[in-house]
């Protein structure tokens, strides 16, 4: 929206005098700027007296570019495309889809055969491309276009990059505000002959690309020119399986002041014989998301002040965060003891964790209960009021022990609200025969609600619950499913929980008398349907 | 409908159309419908009781009412509560308001007549109408909507041909 010309003054009814060079710029500026604003008078009996001979005449070319992007971007890409072809003056103008998204999905729907050989499928997905920026360029270097997004979502490599180039340039002459460019090979496993393409970041940085405020970069190779001055008013960045040297990254991060949002998944650095460490001691002012998954790095010691929310594995080695005394959210996953048999599992998780004042916890696990394991943990988690663990549980357990791990962390969180425990148990689980064990404990005293999935006869799960519904003092509602929710996958974003249910497939009644859930309700309500517990438990 | 206040404490917003025809709508109003008053009465530092005016004398009598009839419609419909059944009576409002007897003409002077106070809620409205009115239609039949002529070079349609073969020009 143009409002440069619009001021108070207008409004309090001081007309601009007629004949003033004022004026005079203005109608110049419609004519060759494509620039019209509703407050000048001048163009009025140019108007008028076309209407009187043509009622149905809309000059949509000649609004406000706010005003025609709203309009544009109701419209699809191809029907736009249909606008350009108008006349001359709508080609000239170079109008477009204020978001321009080329995915596989964009041209290759209904009327492609399934063609085989990548290359001529990525010839023709750069040939359409390059046909919908072509009439869009006035000159090599500049375009009227403005854009609020460009998105190429396809697999490309070292190849096609002077293609990749020109978009890029095309994006930022646009004034995008959102670039991604994700190259990421389908299927995940294959690399493109050529190597993966280079991004040319002083295209990115500078003052002409200003308007950059969220990059997405997959599959690329990020190299700092060196005399890198940072995307100034960059706020969102996130990197898919980017090669950076851990170098590069802190300086990007640094010169990046207005950076509210990292997300770096799978990085590579160049340097793999030795794992290297991430270490920002200036602080990172505007830091609030902070998601890292799949990192192969030794150490990150970060100092950020403003963090809320953080997500982490334990790819990385040591985490260090200082200073964050908002965090409010954390996630954790653990990956790689998966393949390990390790001793005191979740105390390790705790005391790696950099912060003990998150309110909200999510962690993914794995245990392998068939080992003895104590908890030493001591450190409470004072803030915490919801709790979601995701476990994947494996072994037969000798006794309940692995289950005090959880006891002691529910007595380490005074003021918990809300638990979500969901299970995924590996192996057959035979009903232990065994006398269940009553777990004592210190009573709990704000823990309202209760979730339970993949509830099995395993030896310590039914325990578990008892000690809950034992000691919850205000408990309101405990629902225990014998049902196995979670995901197969260890990836954060699988990680399941009851607000997010419908973006899990949950296992078909065969799949559910396969592995056994069907006789594991009936185990619950044999030891959980007490009497006593009807008015909270609900077993599904 | 909220309820002016009674008596003549009430300020008022004047719009002034061509032909100095004066269009009121109290400044409550105002406020929420347009962007432009908003920041406006922000500098103002003194008024009494003066009514701000805003003219608008290059467009005709009749958009600015309906822009006037459409803030007051919204100011009292913000003031109800939300339900299903009061979105559903806005949407057929806002059909009948922008009705068979609205031609193109009057679409682009109550657009010009939105821009101009930065009504965001009708500036909205009718470009949800004018994406309507082009959606699906060949490049030809948006020429007739719009009135546009066809004056493309036989360059130009070479061009076209070969690069975006699928639009029948």
């Amino acid at each position: 929206m143009n409002s440069a010309a619009v001021s108070s003054d207008d409004f309090l009814g001081k007309a601009l005098p007629s004949k003033s060079p004022l004026c005079l710029y203005l109608f110049i500026a419609d004519t060759y700027m494509h620039q019209f604003t509703l407050m000048d008078k001048q163009s009025s009996p140019e108007r008028s007296a076309k209407d009187k001979n043509d009622l149905s005449s809309m000059e949509l070319q000649l609004l406000p570019p706010g005003v025609l992007q709203d309009i544009l971007s109701r419209l699809s890409i191809k029907e736009i495309l249909r606008m350009t072809v108008l006349s001359r003056e709508w080609r000239r103008k170079g109008i477009c889809h204020p978001d321009l998204v080329f995915t596989e999905g964009t041209f290759f729907c209904s009327n492609t055969t399934m063609n085989t050989h990548r290359a001529s499928r990525n010839a023709e997905f750069i040939t359409e491309v390059d046909n919908v920026l072509r009439p869009l360029w006035s000159t090599p270097t500049t375009t009227t276009t403005m854009l609020d997004k460009f998105v190429v979502r396809f697999s490309l490599g070292r190849k096609y990059k002077n293609h990749i180039d020109r978009w890029i340039s095309f994006s930022t002459a646009s004034k995008a505000k959102h670039i991604a460019l994700d190259l990421r090979p389908e299927p995940a496993w294959f690399a493109p002959g050529y190597g993966k393409y280079i991004v040319p970041l002083c295209n990115l940085s500078g003052p002409n690309c200003s308007c950059v405020k969220s990059l997405d970069l997959g599959y690329v190779c990020l190299k700092l020119p060196r005399s890198f001055n940072g995307i100034t008013n960059l706020k969102k960045l996130t990197l898919h399986m980017v090669s950076i040297s851990v170098n590069d990254l802190r300086c990007l991060l640094l010169s990046c002041a207005l950076l509210e949002s990292l997300n770096i998944e799978s990085l590579l650095s160049p340097r793999r014989s030795s794992l290297e460490s991430l270490c920002i001691r200036q602080e990172l002012r505007r830091l609030q998301y902070l998601l890292m998954h799949r990192c192969d790095l030794h150490m990150i010691d970060l100092n950020a002040p403003n963090l809320i929310k953080f997500e982490f594995d334990d790819y990385m080695n040591k985490v260090v965060l200082r200073g964050s005394l908002k965090l409010s959210e954390a996630t954790f996953a653990s990956y790689r003891r998966y393949l390990t048999v390790v001793h005191d599992a979740l105390d390790c998780v705790l005391n790696e964790l950099p912060t003990a004042l998150v309110q909200r916890l999510f962690l993914q696990l794995a245990l392998e209960t068939s080992v003895r394991s104590s908890s030493k943990t001591q450190t409470s988690f004072i803030n915490l009021t919801y709790l979601n663990i995701n476990l994947h549980i494996s072994g037969y357990p000798p006794d309940i022990s692995w289950v005090m791990g959880f006891v002691n962390l529910l007595e380490l969180s005074p003021f918990l609200e809300e638990l979500e425990l969901h299970m995924h148990p590996h192996g057959y689980i035979q009903t232990d025969p065994r006398i269940m064990a009553a777990v004592q404990g210190r009573p709990l005293r704000h823990l309202r609600s209760v979730y339970m999935t993949g509830f099995c006869s395993l030896l310590g799960v039914a325990e578990l619950a008892l000690y809950i519904l034992g000691n919850a003092t205000v408990l309101e509602r405990m629902v225990v499913d014998s049902v196995v929710r979670m995901s197969y996958g260890h990836t954060t974003d699988q990680l399941y929980s009851v607000c997010r249910a419908n973006e899990f497939v949950p296992p078909s009644p065969e799949d559910q008398e396969m592995f056994g859930m069907n006789r594991a309700r009936e185990y619950a309500k044999e030891h959980l349907g007490r009497e006593e517990f009807s008015r909270i438990l609900t077993i599904l | 409908m909220a309820a002016a206040p009674s008596g003549s404490r009430t300020r008022m917003v004047t719009l002034i159309s061509k032909g100095g025809r004066n269009f009121k709508m109290p400044e409550a109003v105002a406020l929420v419908s347009s962007r432009s008053c908003r920041e406006a009465l922000d500098y103002i530092e003194y008024r009494g009781n003066n009514t701000m005016m805003i003219k608008l004398l290059d467009i005709d009598p009749k958009p600015v009412s309906m822009l006037v009839n459409f803030c007051n419609h919204m100011a009292a419909a913000a003031t109800s509560a939300a339900s299903d059944d009061a979105a559903q009576r806005m949407r057929e409002w806002e059909e009948r308001f922008l009705g068979d007897d609205v031609d193109q003409a009057l679409l682009y002077d109550l657009l010009s007549a939105a821009i101009s106070i930065q009504a965001d809620g009708l500036i909205d409205l009718v470009c949800k109408r004018v994406a309507h009115m082009i959606k699906g239609k060949t490049p030809q039949e948006i020429r007739t909507i719009l009135g546009i002529q066809d004056d493309l070079t036989p360059d130009q349609r070479d061009e076209i041909r070969t690069d975006n073969s699928w639009i029948d020009i």
